[in-house]
């Protein structure tokens, strides 16, 4: 068997699959961040894609061929499905290869007002700078949250191109990048007796001047409850901020503080929270990959309806066209037939 | 509504007693099936209650999941003995739904979590057909090894291609179950894959009937090799929905 042969076979491309099938499983196990991107992982899928090409290339042409003999309609619509799952998982395959080496993504935080130039961190279309106008939380009856939302104005620098709205699973697509609501969060407002005003972001460490101590915001709770560790609420029914208060590294306490209560830290040194400045989190991509692997997806769809659900392959025992398909070695075992008892089946 | 979940468990155990008997006495197999049938009244009784209570179809947490789960194996076993005489095949069928129910019952922790408002990312029309397409295929991956567990026992080349037909079907609702995701993911998420857990070990089925489905074409793979898979890939099918569930933390952690 030539190696072009050996590469294209049906054989192959199960080994193919039941090898990429048991480094996925031990990818989860061991390493998934890093697992997924190791070369010899890669070189697998690249060779099923190379094993599905000519495994395609050899359907279709068996499709024509076949075309001119007389088989059962079913079974020309299966073998239509056949093709079409497999050059769907092909595409899809290919779409993933170019969003790996062509894609991008990023996350960018944007405060309320701020104002972030997507063309400097990515390649855009065209100029894109977007300035978040609000940030708008819909809650639930028990304080939940039902959905985020990002109002943010787009523009290229000079024109206002409009106003839009980027929510959770309503993602918005602009100058070629896709923009996702992908989470969002609180600085806190500080004023002190020490300093100027400030903005601290969760997990900060703050330096008492004229001290050895030191203040850590732990978090803010929008909803504080002393009986839940964790309360799913983020409506601001009971904001409270988290805080450590540290010297010379060791903790001396850990409290929680209201807005506009001044809190005394040292001698004559006091802090006030006055407020929170909520933030956004958008997920910006461009993955090129993606109309390969939408066009993928619908062929694998249609290959499902006509392939499978349609009727499968090589299950008819009475018939004599049940060879083809996913491989030509489907021979019936005569061996096997039903040991039906006067029209019932025995089991 | 606990009260429902024992009663439906109790029915299902009682039924998969009485077709395991009903190999020795023919006359039990009509009371093993109207046992079965009793057990999936409770069964839709609690999905229904479930759904009056949140307002929506019960499929947005891992408890709400399996009850559909088990509903649509029993359902799925039911029609298809109807259509077939079964005997041996109910109890190993009717056994694995008692055991996921009992599993529903008292291991999983968190019963009231699928009646909670729903969070951002999962108010989605994809998360019905999602949901539902995967939770299918898993119904009938489980009456597929129920079969295949009484194939090893005894041939028989119908059965065989029962099999085959149940895996394919299910295949390709685990498919579409793939994709609906990926589309849902790719707007929840911004990818439509991201080698979650959950996602690796639906993949990670996906391939083992894949394979399966390629072999079975193949005259020396078939009966015990194949069957052999199908109940391998049951097993997986397990992992992936109690096991990654309990072992990893994902995008998948509601489920």
């Amino acid at each position: 068997m030539s190696l072009f042969n050996k590469i294209s076979s049906m054989k192959f491309g199960i080994v193919l699959l039941g090898l990429i099938g048991v480094m996925s499983a031990l990818g989860s196990l061991v390493s998934p961040d890093n697992f997924y991107k190791t070369m010899q992982f890669k070189l697998l899928l690249v060779l099923l894609i190379i094993n599905l090409m000519f495994c395609t290339n050899r359907q279709i042409m068996q499709l024509f061929k076949r075309a001119g003999r007389t088989a059962k309609p079913k079974n020309k619509v299966a073998r239509f499905g056949n093709v079409l799952i497999h050059a769907g998982i092909l595409l899809v395959m290919v779409g993933g290869a170019l969003n790996a080496h062509y894609g991008k993504a990023l996350e960018v935080s944007i405060a309320e007002g701020g104002t972030v130039d997507i063309s400097t961190l990515m390649p855009t279309r065209e100029p894109l700078q977007v300035q978040l106008q609000q940030i708008s939380i819909e809650y639930n009856a028990d304080g939940s949250p039902a959905q985020y939302s990002s109002v943010i104005n787009a523009g290229d620098g000079v024109r206002d191109q409009g106003h839009y709205i980027i929510s959770v699973n309503h993602p918005l697509t602009l100058a070629g990048i896709k923009a996702y609501q992908q989470s969002l969060g609180y600085q806190i407002k500080m004023q002190s007796n020490f300093g100027p005003d400030q903005l601290l972001h969760i997990g900060q460490i703050l330096s008492i001047p004229n001290t050895e101590r030191q203040i850590r915001i732990n978090g803010y709770a929008p909803n504080f409850d002393p009986y839940r560790a964790v309360d799913p609420s983020l409506r601001p029914d009971n904001p409270q901020v988290i805080i450590s208060v540290y010297e010379r590294g060791v903790a001396l306490g850990t409290g929680i503080a209201s807005f506009n209560q001044t809190i005394k830290i040292a001698d004559d040194t006091y802090i006030t929270f006055t407020g929170v400045q909520p933030f956004t989190v958008l997920r910006l991509k461009s993955d090129p990959g993606i109309p390969y692997a939408a066009a993928g997806a619908l062929l694998l769809v249609g290959g499902i309806c006509f392939g499978l659900l349609y009727k499968p392959l090589g299950v008819d025992a009475n018939s004599s066209d049940v060879q083809g398909g996913l491989g030509s070695e489907a021979v019936l075992n005569q061996n096997q037939r039903c040991d039906s008892v006067n029209g019932r089946l025995k089991y | 509504m606990t009260s429902a979940v024992y009663i439906a468990l109790v029915f299902y155990l009682i039924s998969s007693i009485t077709f395991f008997w009903s190999g020795f006495k023919n006359s039990l197999e009509k009371m093993a099936f109207s046992l079965a049938a009793a057990g999936l009244a409770f069964n839709l009784v609690i999905l229904v209650m479930r759904g009056r209570i949140s307002g929506r179809l019960p499929l947005s947490s891992g408890y709400d999941f399996l009850l559909t789960f088990i509903f649509i194996t029993v359902l799925m076993f039911l029609i298809y003995a109807a259509k077939y005489p079964v005997r041996n095949a109910g109890g190993p069928v009717i056994m694995i739904a008692a055991l996921l129910l009992s599993a529903a019952a008292f291991i999983m922790p968190d019963k009231s979590s699928g009646l909670a408002p729903l969070p951002p990312a999962l108010r989605s029309p994809w998360l019905t057909v999602h949901v539902l397409t995967a939770a299918a295929s898993y119904s009938g991956f489980t009456l597929a090894a129920g079969l295949a567990a009484v194939q090893l026992h005894k041939l028989n080349q119908i059965r065989e291609e029962t099999i085959y037909r149940v895996v394919s079907l299910s295949f390709a609702l685990l498919s579409l179950s793939i994709v609906f995701g990926a589309v849902w993911a790719e707007q929840a998420w911004g990818s439509y894959w991201s080698w979650d857990p959950k996602e690796t070990w639906a993949l990670v089925t996906w391939i083992v009937y894949a394979v399966y489905l390629h072999l079975h074409r193949q005259s020396k793979w078939r009966g015990k090799p194949s069957n052999l898979l199908v109940v391998a890939g049951f097993i997986i099918v397990l992992f992936t929905f109690f096991g990654v569930t309990y072992l990893f933390s994902g995008m998948h952690s509601y489920s």
